[in-house]
């Protein structure tokens, strides 16, 4: 029974996302259990999985990093600013490294100088709210994108999107990094116990101004991505990807590794609200359901995993 | 064990002078009030005939009256140690209501009904976080979403914004004035002082802070923690509702974001007081500092035609820049307490360094 309740918690979202999957193709038969339909479900998901692939690291080692929806937004804004001036291979990496300038500020303000990091990147969010929509008025900015980079975010290839690709492209190098190397080890060392960690000759501000490097780039790739994907910098465009990363990367955190957070969480967690959004759409459910559902989903998602602690944590005691 | 204060020492820069370095503390302390100072110093220098003028104190007053209060709401949740997220979607939600409400039923009952929605979802938070044992960001981020499709729903009849049926002497509340300042200022003044005497002048108050400096502790020195973070949470939820009740007789209309700024707007003006002469603990007194700072920075800079997004980008660096500067104060006091410390008899520190 213990042992059925201590699987159920570590396997909770993977049953739950069999059980919305199943739910969904009874209901609507004929589209959603569709190849096509998956498809588009994963295509869908990738800006928000990429951006929440960085916002893990950070949370792995304890930071909240608020700033990630911001900087998204921002970055799309600037791509779509640089692209009718210079090459496109030369705007994107352009942007991403702002991406590494706002990690490592974020980064210097709360493992340097030693700030909540959930006030720096409340601090940054701000700052880059504010500068978005100062330099875009407002308007969204659609002139002189070309073709070819529209492309990478609508173009296939074997009937895949290119985002897919990049999604599993970052997910896979983040699983290996975080998993199968030096560097993931001393990463959770560091999330665990920070200090046992400088004792044992971990650079522990390296490891976190690292975390937020990763954060600031993969942000700034899905702003660049998002660009791609509307054909435009819109200045609102990445706001509500904030939310939603949070609850992938705790819907994550039931899963796997108890109770912490890890990028194969993360990326069931992405998978879930990705076919919770797609088959309520389908299914008809205004949108205004459909926010009451997701966080009724993810209280009680965060319910069930701390019952499950607390029913497993009193019988071993 | 002395690298530490050692290179938080060498961060600081600062010269070995104890007098400058009293100096250096006082100033740390206050820095958030005399960057208030500077400026009201700066505005009134650049705007000689408008900025400091009564009316436009009583006009900052009031324009942060609503935010002051939200953000003393907050300050309570983060005194027990707890983040409470769904602020602004509790705000949005009492404006929702109280509109909705408001044609149906006196407008004193409903707002007492309102604010017993309120108190009730600031409960359900609390019951949740601390019967579960689960992170209190998580549960009020989902709280939130749920809130925020509750009010887009209840208006999606109306074509989402609520105005018909307000009545002219609930609007009184938003636009009146007594001896010419106006109301709403009186309610700021009163939630802030309760609060106050709360928080600092009462028994529950220190118990507030010792659950939000070690839970643990607290537990074992027989405080009930789980009672304070409920009350936490519910003062939280309350106000914030009370927030948006306001807010709806002030503009006289409600719409589903009506009350989405107040969620960043309150943890940065919360943050700000924290930052202000009692480093790093939460506390009323400095939560209407950063109000009056956050409302001074946006009555000034609009006086001056700075763009509103602009503003945004001031706001973040002030938050930064003061907390960097409280921080580096707070290392320096720590740096003096060591000095102290080793100012002790000599056969003292060769026991130390022995062990």
């Amino acid at each position: 029974m213990l042992a059925a309740i201590g699987g159920l918690r570590k396997y909770g979202i993977i049953v739950s996302l069999v059980v919305l999957f199943v739910c969904f193709s009874i209901l609507r038969p004929g589209i959603f259990p569709t190849l096509g339909n998956l498809i588009a479900i994963l295509k869908q998901v990738s800006l928000l999985g990429i951006l929440s692939a960085g916002l893990t690291i950070c949370l792995v080692l304890g930071d909240f990093d608020l700033s990630v929806a911001a900087v998204a937004t921002w970055s799309g804004v600037l791509v779509a600013a640089l692209l009718p001036q210079m090459n496109m291979w030369v705007a994107i990496p352009l942007v991403v490294s702002m991406g590494v300038g706002i990690g490592l500020v974020n980064g210097f303000f709360s493992a340097v100088v030693g700030i909540s990091p959930f006030i720096v990147t409340l601090a940054t969010q701000t700052m880059l709210r504010g500068l978005t929509l100062w330099y875009t008025g407002g308007y969204s900015l659609y002139s002189g994108i070309p073709g070819a980079f529209i492309r990478i975010g609508r173009g296939t290839f074997l009937g895949i999107p290119y985002l897919v690709y990049v999604m599993l492209f970052v997910y896979i190098l983040i699983f290996v990094a975080a998993n199968h190397t030096a560097f993931g080890k001393r990463l959770y060392a560091v999330g665990g116990n920070p200090i046992a960690s400088r004792y044992s000759g971990i650079r522990v501000i390296r490891v976190h101004l690292i975390g937020f490097v990763v954060s600031g780039v993969l942000a700034a790739l899905t702003g660049v991505l998002l660009a791609a994907r509307l054909s435009s910098g819109q200045p609102r465009a990445g706001e509500g990807l904030l939310l939603s990363a949070f609850a992938a990367c705790f819907l994550g955190a039931t899963a796997f590794r108890l109770g912490r957070f890890n990028i194969l969480g993360t990326f069931v967690g992405v998978l879930f609200i990705g076919t919770l959004n797609n088959g309520m759409v389908l299914l008809g459910v205004p949108f205004y359901l459909q926010y009451v559902i997701q966080g009724a989903i993810l209280i009680l998602a965060i319910a069930a995993s701390g019952l499950a602690r607390s029913l497993v944590g009193t019988k071993a005691h | 064990m002395g690298s530490e204060p050692v290179a938080r020492k060498a961060r600081t820069g600062f010269s070995k002078s104890l007098g400058l370095q009293r100096v250096g503390l006082a100033v740390g302390r206050f820095g958030t009030v005399l960057g208030l100072l500077l400026l009201v110093m700066v505005f009134t220098v650049l705007k000689p005939n408008v900025f400091p003028t009564i009316r436009n104190l009583l006009n900052i007053l009031n324009q942060i009256s609503l935010l002051g209060i939200c953000a003393a709401g907050l300050t309570l949740c983060l005194a027990v140690g707890e983040f409470d997220l769904s602020i602004g979607a509790i705000a949005t939600l009492g404006a929702v209501l109280a509109a909705g409400w408001m044609p149906a039923m006196h407008p004193a009952l409903a707002v007492l009904a309102v604010l017993g929605v309120c108190l009730v979802i600031g409960l359900a938070n609390g019951l949740i976080i601390t019967t579960l044992r689960v992170s209190s960001f998580m549960t009020t981020l989902g709280m939130m979403t749920v809130l925020m499709g509750f009010s887009y729903w209840y208006t999606s009849g109306s074509g989402s914004i609520l105005y018909s049926g307000i009545p002219k002497s609930f609007l009184q509340i938003g636009r009146g004035t007594f001896l010419q300042i106006p109301y709403l200022i009186f309610v700021m003044a009163a939630v802030l002082g309760l609060l106050h005497i709360l928080l600092n002048h009462t028994a529950t108050g220190r118990r507030m802070y010792a659950v939000g400096g070690s839970p643990e502790a607290a537990r074992f020195a027989g405080i009930p923690v789980r009672r304070l973070k409920l009350l936490g949470f519910a003062l939280s939820g309350t106000l914030a509702g009370l927030t948006g009740v306001l807010l709806v007789a002030r503009l006289g209309l409600a719409e589903p974001t009506i009350g989405d700024r107040f969620l960043f707007d309150a943890f940065t003006v919360v943050f700000l007081g924290a930052a202000s002469i009692r480093i790093g603990q939460f506390h009323i007194l400095g939560t209407l500092i950063g109000a009056l700072i956050m409302g001074t920075i946006f009555n000034g800079f609009t006086l001056l035609d700075v763009p509103y997004h602009l503003q945004l980008v001031v706001q973040g660096a002030i938050l930064i820049v003061a907390v960097t500067s409280a921080g580096l104060w707070q290392g320096l006091l720590l740096s003096l307490r060591v000095q102290g410390a080793r100012q002790r008899p000599k056969e003292a520190r060769g026991d130390r360094d022995a062990a």
